[in-house]
């Protein structure tokens, strides 16, 4: 066991390892003949030199805003769908959540040409006129980047499972103080959904911040163009150059990890109070 | 049935569920329901807008042998994240130790790193002359002048699994410290060794989280692209998500895009299928 665990490590580590060390490469020993673990010479240069490469600035800033607003709107959409779900009875509770299931396990990159095709003539934007025609719609807009990825069916399960562990006897506790079911959500659930709004809130950020697809069909301006998308700078069609590939790759990694580390605790918590029991 | 009424505004009376669940499921019916709609009916359509069946006797004629591929790679890394992560998780139950805290900060780290990077990571690491066939050689256990040669099923794999791995342990993770240590002990104190505590107590008991951690992997597997693009790219076989991606690059031809998409679909419905069947299983 403890062999299966040491490989584990070393397997988990050594591409991460592998970018870390590349990205202190310099260009000359890259492109020498014969493979080296460790760069011969470190050069911090290389860092530097990929970020003055493009307007990193404005990548960064893309970047966080639909980040940011992805997170907080689907954060309030699906813990209010996840404690309908949880603590409310209605006719058809069950059918509607078991169906808003599959959407989990639809492929994502399978739906999204006509989630194209639909925000490309969406209505009144973009020069389009009340038919959806004459313009581009939501493309090359940060509303078209967002739409995407607000509800999402594991989010909405996530809370609903988390929701399920609260007693009744705090839903019969607000109802005898005249608390209503919106306040009582407001009020009472939300203060107590830290390691739900964290665990959550941690996952759709890395979706959203390692999002790459999406935004490359939804974009055609550098200015619109997300950290992700910019790591094309370094690839063209006769040469990738690995050292300043790496090294914008592990800057763009750094917000999630102090994200992370940040809402580890909460994180942990949420995984473990919910439970994710099916 | 709940008909608390939360909302007035000029004599109009909304229940609470609705204003609650209105928003979500209006964005999961028009990014989900409708574009899963849509594109199971385009499927069906030829280029004149007629029905037809072209569009799956083209798919059929051209990407068999990469329905098949994606299928088995889908299957394959499925099963191998499910027994690599039900043992890290079951080892991080049961053990707590100093390899246990260093590996739980470690695991943690490709959940992090975006598929676009890990198929780089991947053509490096994996590279006839990279990280991986160095190590190996270094170890005696290839010639490096006769390289591993990973840019196909097998480095797609383990692509695939140094992502999903970590994602299914925090999963299962969770699922596993629910379990009170008192039926550990109990199964223990009746003659139970570690093996079958972790086959007859742990696994059964966290058997809901493995499922839905492995219906996720299942699907994230399915529509995958950037990876099987990056590191596998045009050569045959490839995967579904790559086949789209040619058919809607190079041909515009959005009809055998969504003809493929929908043999996605059947391969997602199976583990829909059995889900839900788990799912309503339980709520009866």
């Amino acid at each position: 066991m403890i062999g299966v665990m040491i490989s584990a490590s070393f397997l988990m580590l050594a591409p991460f390892f592998l970018m870390l060390t590349t990205s202190l490469k310099s260009s000359a020993e890259l492109k020498s003949i014969g493979f080296s673990i460790f760069p011969k010479e470190i050069s911090f240069a290389n860092y530097l030199v990929a970020m003055q490469r493009g307007k990193w600035v404005r990548y960064f800033y893309n970047s966080f805003v639909i980040t940011t607003v992805t997170v907080l709107v689907s954060l309030v959409i699906n813990s209010m769908a996840g404690y309908a779900f949880a603590r409310l009875r209605f006719r058809g509770r069950q059918i509607l959540f078991i169906s808003s299931l599959i959407g989990m396990m639809i492929p994502p990159q399978t739906t999204m040409i006509p989630v194209f095709i639909m925000l490309r003539h969406f209505p009144l934007v973009g020069g389009n006129d009340l038919f959806g025609s004459g313009g581009i719609g939501l493309i090359n807009s940060y509303t078209g980047l967002v739409i995407p990825f607000i509800a999402g069916s594991f989010g909405v399960f996530l809370f609903r499972q988390y929701y399920l562990n609260f007693p009744h006897s705090l839903d019969d506790a607000a109802e005898i103080d005249g608390v209503g079911k919106l306040r009582c959500f407001l009020w009472i659930y939300v203060p107590l959904s830290k390691p739900a709004f964290a665990t959550l809130g941690a996952l759709k950020a890395t979706q959203t911040w390692n999002e790459y697809i999406w935004p490359l069909i939804m974009t055609t301006t550098s200015d619109m163009r997300t950290v992700q998308l910019a790591l094309a700078l370094f690839r063209d069609e006769h040469e990738i150059q690995w050292n300043y590939l790496m090294s914008a790759t592990t800057i763009i990694t750094i917000p999630l990890v102090v994200l992370f580390l940040f809402a580890q605790r909460f994180f942990v918590e949420g995984i473990v109070t919910t439970g994710i029991k099916g | 049935m709940q008909v608390s009424i939360s909302a007035t505004r000029k004599g109009l009376t909304v229940p609470s569920y609705i204003m609650l669940l209105a928003p979500a499921v209006t964005f999961m019916l028009l990014m989900y329901a409708y574009p899963f709609l849509a594109s199971i009916v385009r499927s069906f359509l030829d280029k004149s807008g007629a029905f037809s069946f072209e569009n799956y006797l083209k798919t059929i004629d051209l990407y068999t042998k990469d329905i098949a591929f994606t299928f088995t790679v889908t299957i394959f890394n499925t099963v191998c994240t499910a027994v690599l992560a039900i043992l890290i998780a079951v080892y991080f139950r049961i053990r707590q130790n100093r390899i246990t805290t260093i590996l739980s900060a470690i695991y943690k780290l490709p959940l992090f790193i975006p598929f676009v990077v890990v198929a780089q990571m991947m053509n490096s690491f994996l590279a006839p002359h990279g990280l991986l066939n160095v190590a190996l050689a270094q170890l005696g256990l290839i010639d490096l002048k006769q390289p591993l040669q990973l840019f196909n099923f097998a480095g797609l794999s383990f692509g695939f699994l140094w992502k999903q791995v970590p994602f299914a342990v925090l999963i299962m993770h969770g699922g596993f410290q629910m379990i009170d240590n008192s039926y550990i002990e109990a199964a223990r104190s009746a003659g139970a060794g570690m093996g079958k505590v972790i086959t007859r107590v742990l696994i059964p008991m966290n058997k809901s989280s493995i499922l839905v951690s492995l219906v996720l992997v299942y699907s994230q597997i399915v529509g995958t692209f950037t990876l099987p693009y990056m590191l596998i790219g045009g050569k045959i076989p490839t995967t579904i998500t790559v086949d789209i991606a040619h058919r809607v690059n190079y041909f515009r031809d959005f009809g055998v895009a969504n003809a493929l998409g929908v043999f996605s679909y059947l391969l997602v419905l199976l583990t829909a299928w059995y889900y839900l069947k788990t799912k309503l299983g339980e709520t009866k």
